[in-house]
């Protein structure tokens, strides 16, 4: 079973984010660059279901170079191969324009199942994997709860509403994983270090068949940064029946 | 005039907040139709007519909700080639989010979500007001090319009359083959709670781990939610905890809720559970340890035990009734 993980390096989720005031990009010189939470159960149930079909997992992240260190992470999480789609051309990239790029690097490598995490921490729009699977004209299962492969099957728990759903469709498909997917494993010494010799594969937009300038169907004009909530007033338990109930009279909520 | 496409959840009871604050969003933007995945009583859709919609698209199609959302998508994209609206709105949700994507591919058009607001500049472009970050940004964006398709968190300006002569047209889509090849079987569903809903709510109390087990969250959390006829919300500590059902999660990873008025329990107040409520008009919290974020974040701060001050609270309120 041939198996792809894609995967975004974000900052790090505790951080306050902004789009770069310059440009309105993502600000992609940010500190503290992290693989987005929601990859890791992306990478560990890929790392499973290669196990239990004897099959390979390849990582590929679309980001600056910076983006290998996520993805030597990955490798040492059990990942077999990683590849690095990266070019001058990819900045500002919206949503579209970046599932065009990952559609077509997975249209080249035959993938049965292509994993991604939920929607990622920074921009996280969470369209990513349904305009994958749209791309590649493949069924596309998200937000799983648990994914089980058997006879070609892909099937998946999924909440819906008040309730929980299976949806099933047969190979190749594209998956988004949860936090409740699995419990990802902690990466071994052994694997740490060979993740740090292990070979990257660069992928230009050139490799790909695209052109240089990938048209970006979206615009953003200008940024406004929400103001801090002010702190207001702060009572101890000795005031604090009639602080709240003057409070909910004063604004009227009772 | 110009055309905008909504996608409206069809109901047996009464159409949610949403879906009414999207028509009357899209009927001050131009023409509006509505896109429809099944039959509604006839008085639902006067009330869409009284919002300014003029024309229903009802999918005949009953296969739709056999292939998940794709299938919904496939049915826009029918909406889209034969009509071809300036813009296609959903009520921001995980799944609306999963079709917007699919039908911005499949229609070569822009996608954003998240929006607040939407309106024509002078050059007739439609500007969306868009929230990112969990609200800590605001942009102002638009789509530059195709249709402008929009997922939006509306407000419900209420009724004002604009009332339209409805035609209800007939549509029949055929799915694409990826599309079949998913198969949805739906499991049973749990009754669903008398409060209101959580992402409507004008109150919403938000559980954090300081509540500490069921029984404080049945007598303070569930309590004063009744007290007040607020929705309940809570953190990723409760929900692991499982004191709650997990869709009452509020922050990044679940719901963005914007409620008049956010009354926090034994909330840190970590970043992630302040992007899904930052926005509330008032926040009210409970902390006992007066260095909790969440307090700083307040527009009245209490530093004491939730177990101790909220009983107190609820009899305040039932008294006052
Ligand atoms: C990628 C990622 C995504 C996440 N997404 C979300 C999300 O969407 N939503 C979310 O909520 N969290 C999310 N989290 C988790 C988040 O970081 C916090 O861990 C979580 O919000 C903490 O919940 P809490 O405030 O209930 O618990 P705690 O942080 O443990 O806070 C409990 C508070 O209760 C107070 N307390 C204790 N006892 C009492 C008492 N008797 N009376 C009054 N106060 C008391 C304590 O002083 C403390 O301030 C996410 C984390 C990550 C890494």
């Amino acid at each position: 079973m041939k198996i792809c993980v894609c995967i975004k390096q974000v900052p790090d989720s505790w951080s306050q984010k902004q789009l770069d005031p310059e440009s309105l990009n993502l600000d992609r010189n940010a500190a503290d660059r992290v693989i987005s939470d929601g990859d890791v159960f992306a990478i560990e149930e890929a790392v499973r279901k290669a196990e239990q079909f004897d099959g390979e997992v390849t990582v590929v992240s679309m980001g600056p170079s910076r983006a290998v260190d996520s993805l030597r992470k990955a490798l040492a999480l059990g990942a077999n191969h990683a590849a690095l789609i990266t070019d001058e051309g990819l900045a500002g990239a919206d949503a579209l324009a970046t599932s065009l790029v990952l559609a077509s690097y997975l249209k080249s490598r035959d993938f049965d199942l292509v994993l991604f995490g939920s929607a990622s921490t920074d921009a996280g729009m969470g369209v990513i994997p349904s305009m994958v699977g749209t791309r590649l004209k493949v069924p596309t299962l998200t937000m799983a709860l648990s994914l089980e492969i058997e006879a070609g099957i892909a099937r998946v728990q999924r909440i819906s509403g008040s309730g929980t759903d299976e949806l099933s469709a047969p190979l190749p498909v594209v998956v988004s994983v949860t936090d409740k997917t699995n419990t990802p494993r902690l990466p071994n010494f052994k694997a740490i270090m060979a993740s740090k010799k292990a070979e990257i594969e660069e992928i230009s937009l050139a490799d790909l068949g695209l052109t240089p300038n990938l048209e970006s169907f979206t615009k953003v004009h200008s940024q406004t940064l929400r103001p801090p909530r002010s702190a207001g007033r702060i009572v101890d338990e000795a005031g604090a029946l009639s602080a709240l109930e003057d409070f909910l009279i004063a604004e009227k909520f009772i | 005039m110009r055309n905008i496409l909504v996608l409206a959840e069809p109901t047996e009871l009464a159409w949610s907040k949403a879906t009414l604050g999207l028509v009357s969003l899209a009927s001050g933007l131009g023409d509006v139709s509505v896109a429809l995945c099944s039959v509604v009583s006839d008085e639902l859709l006067e009330e869409l007519a009284q919002r300014g919609a003029s024309a229903i698209y009802l999918n005949t199609n009953e296969k739709i909700y056999n292939h998940g959302n794709s299938a919904k998508a496939d049915f826009l994209i029918e909406l889209i080639t034969s009509h071809e609206p300036d813009a296609v709105l959903l009520e921001t949700s995980v799944d609306n989010k999963e079709i917007a994507g699919r039908v911005a591919v499949l229609s070569n058009s822009g996608v954003l979500t998240d929006i607040s607001a939407l309106e024509f500049d002078q050059s007739e472009k439609l500007i969306a007001r868009q929230e990112i970050f969990g609200g800590f940004s605001t942009v102002i964006s638009s789509v530059s090319t195709g249709v402008t398709i929009v997922t939006v968190h509306p407000s419900d300006p209420g009724v004002e009359s604009k009332q339209k002569d409805l035609k209800v047209v007939e549509v029949f889509t055929n799915f694409a083959d990826s599309t079949k090849a998913l198969t949805v079987k739906m499991g049973p569903r749990t009754e669903t709670s008398s409060r209101p809903k959580l992402t409507e709510a004008k109150i919403v109390i938000g559980a954090g781990r300081g509540v500490g087990n069921q029984e404080n969250f049945k007598n303070s959390v569930e309590g004063l939610a009744d007290a007040l006829g607020a929705a309940i919300g809570a953190t990723q500590a409760v929900i692991d905890l499982q004191l709650c059902p997990s869709d009452l999660l509020v922050g990044q990873s679940g719901a963005t809720v914007s409620p008049d008025l956010y009354f926090a329990l034994g909330i840190s107040g970590a970043i992630h559970h302040l992007a899904g409520m930052q926005s509330a008009r008032c926040v009210v919290a409970i902390d006992i340890d007066e260095n909790a974020p969440m307090l700083h974040n307040a527009d009245l701060g209490i530093v004491g035990d939730v177990g101790e001050i909220v009983p107190k609270l609820i009899e305040v309120l039932n008294n006052r009734k």
